[in-house]
């Protein structure tokens, strides 16, 4: 039997795809899902010869295509921004591997994030399960029915599913927002046999690197693309798509995430330069709070902004989603263990639901 | 101003500082109840909260009676 290459509202296989491309079938009908349509399309578009003959022909095809993917930030701090990637450096840094690999689709198609997952689906000629659009439970669900091997998502969005165990998943990829190593450890608890991937990518220039802790070095093919200059990573125009709306400083872009330097080559990504505030005269930075926070026990997720105070200049506002059996007292006593004076919520309140992005990130 | 001496003992509690049976208008924030400016931005947000004033913008508040004059209006 063929094998399946999407799992949506349909088992879609790689023959009735390589059909659709060849024009042998259409699939302009309501029994197929928005997300079928638009891969499908989407891969069809990218193809320029008139009849592919099979899966490594269509790669082959693909390659070789000029045609540009249209791109939209997340707008996690503002207007989503449109992006012209070309197919090719989307995938320069995905890896053909021997292994038998289901993906889990926790992105929105229509987003660096997402395309990096399916085409390093389609590029191996794995099997891709939706996973963006269902609910938390149905997305437990799907990981453990479906035998998902692969899972690539924000850090957010795995605190939100880690209810049960998954024993199924061989690999785990955070991206998207900061994540130190506790948090890759506590959540690696219940993924008991996956491997822990950070990776760093960015609509504007894609996936850049990628390591096995929370530590990063510049790749040396990047060497002179890459640079750091006040803490913040900058890209040279050559890796970055095209786009009216990136400000460029001569040749350069600055990401606006900021990084700290362990030793001579290697940093953490510590946050986005725009979540630093002052508050009583320290640089508070909001995701580092958030990631404190999230360390202590019954902390489901945080969300940590900032209010102007006429005393400190800012405060901190806390939310906080916490499991059931622990106390917002109790974890207001155990802050004052990790935090620092200034780091503490002046404000903090127990909420149902914290509002992400549509890639999974806080939304701020 | 109960609610308002309920506020201040309920900082002055959480962060390990001596609670007061009864406050003078004269009690310094600083220099008698011990707060510093963390626990006094706690206390104008409670204080925010519950009669939907900011104690300290515009003017200088120092005191017990300096809060209660600005809540006074």
């Amino acid at each position: 039997m063929d094998k399946i290459f999407l799992i949506d509202k349909n088992e879609i296989t790689y023959n009735d795809l390589i059909s659709y491309v060849n024009g042998q079938i259409t699939i302009w009908d309501s029994q197929y899902s928005d997300l079928e349509r638009f891969i499908l399309d989407t891969i069809k578009r990218l193809v320029s010869e008139p009849y592919i003959e099979n899966h490594s022909h269509l790669i082959d095809v693909m390659e070789d295509t000029n045609g540009n993917i249209e791109l939209k930030t997340s707008g996690t701090t503002g207007e989503p921004k449109i992006i012209y990637q070309s197919f090719e450096k989307m995938i320069r840094n995905i890896k053909l591997k021997d292994e038998d690999m289901v993906w889990g689709l926790f992105y929105p198609i229509n987003r660096m994030a997402g395309y990096q997952v399916l085409f390093q689906a389609l590029l191996n000629k794995d099997t891709l399960v939706n996973m963006n659009g269902y609910d938390y439970k149905d997305i437990q669900q799907r990981i453990l029915s479906y035998g998902v091997t692969h899972i690539s998502a924000t850090p957010t969005l795995y605190k939100m599913i880690l209810d049960r165990v998954y024993p199924n998943v061989k690999q785990i990829t955070f991206g998207g927002e900061r994540s130190s190593k506790d948090l890759q450890h506590k959540i690696s608890d219940y993924f008991p046999n996956a491997r822990v991937k950070n990776i760093y990518a960015s609509t504007e220039a894609g996936s850049l690197f990628a390591s096995n802790g929370d530590t990063f070095t510049i790749p040396k093919k990047f060497m002179d693309k890459i640079r750091i200059k006040n803490d913040e990573i900058w890209l040279h125009k050559d890796i970055v798509g095209d786009s009216f709306h990136i400000k460029w400083d001569g040749n350069w872009y600055n990401t606006g995430d900021l990084v700290t330097f362990v030793n001579k080559n290697e940093f953490k990504i510590i946050g986005r330069s725009t979540n630093i505030v002052k508050i009583g005269g320290y640089n508070v930075n909001l995701e580092l709070v958030e990631s404190k926070i999230q360390q202590l026990d019954g902390v489901k997720l945080v969300k940590i902004t900032s209010k102007e105070n006429s005393v400190l200049g800012n405060i901190l506002i806390g939310e906080i989603i916490h499991y059931d059996g622990y106390s917002l007292i109790d974890i207001k006593r155990n802050m004052k263990n990790v935090l620092e004076k200034w780091e503490i919520p002046t404000k903090l309140k127990v909420v149902e639901s914290i509002e992400l992005t549509e890639n999974g990130k806080i939304k701020r | 101003m109960n609610k308002l001496y309920e506020i201040i003992n309920q900082i002055l509690k959480e962060n390990d500082l001596d609670t007061f049976d009864k406050f003078e208008d004269s009690h310094h924030l600083k220099n008698d109840l011990g707060l510093d400016s963390f626990n006094l931005a706690e206390l104008t947000v409670l204080i925010e909260d519950e009669y939907d004033i900011d104690i300290f913008e515009g003017d200088l508040v120092f005191t017990i009676g300096d809060i209660k004059q600005k809540l006074n209006g």
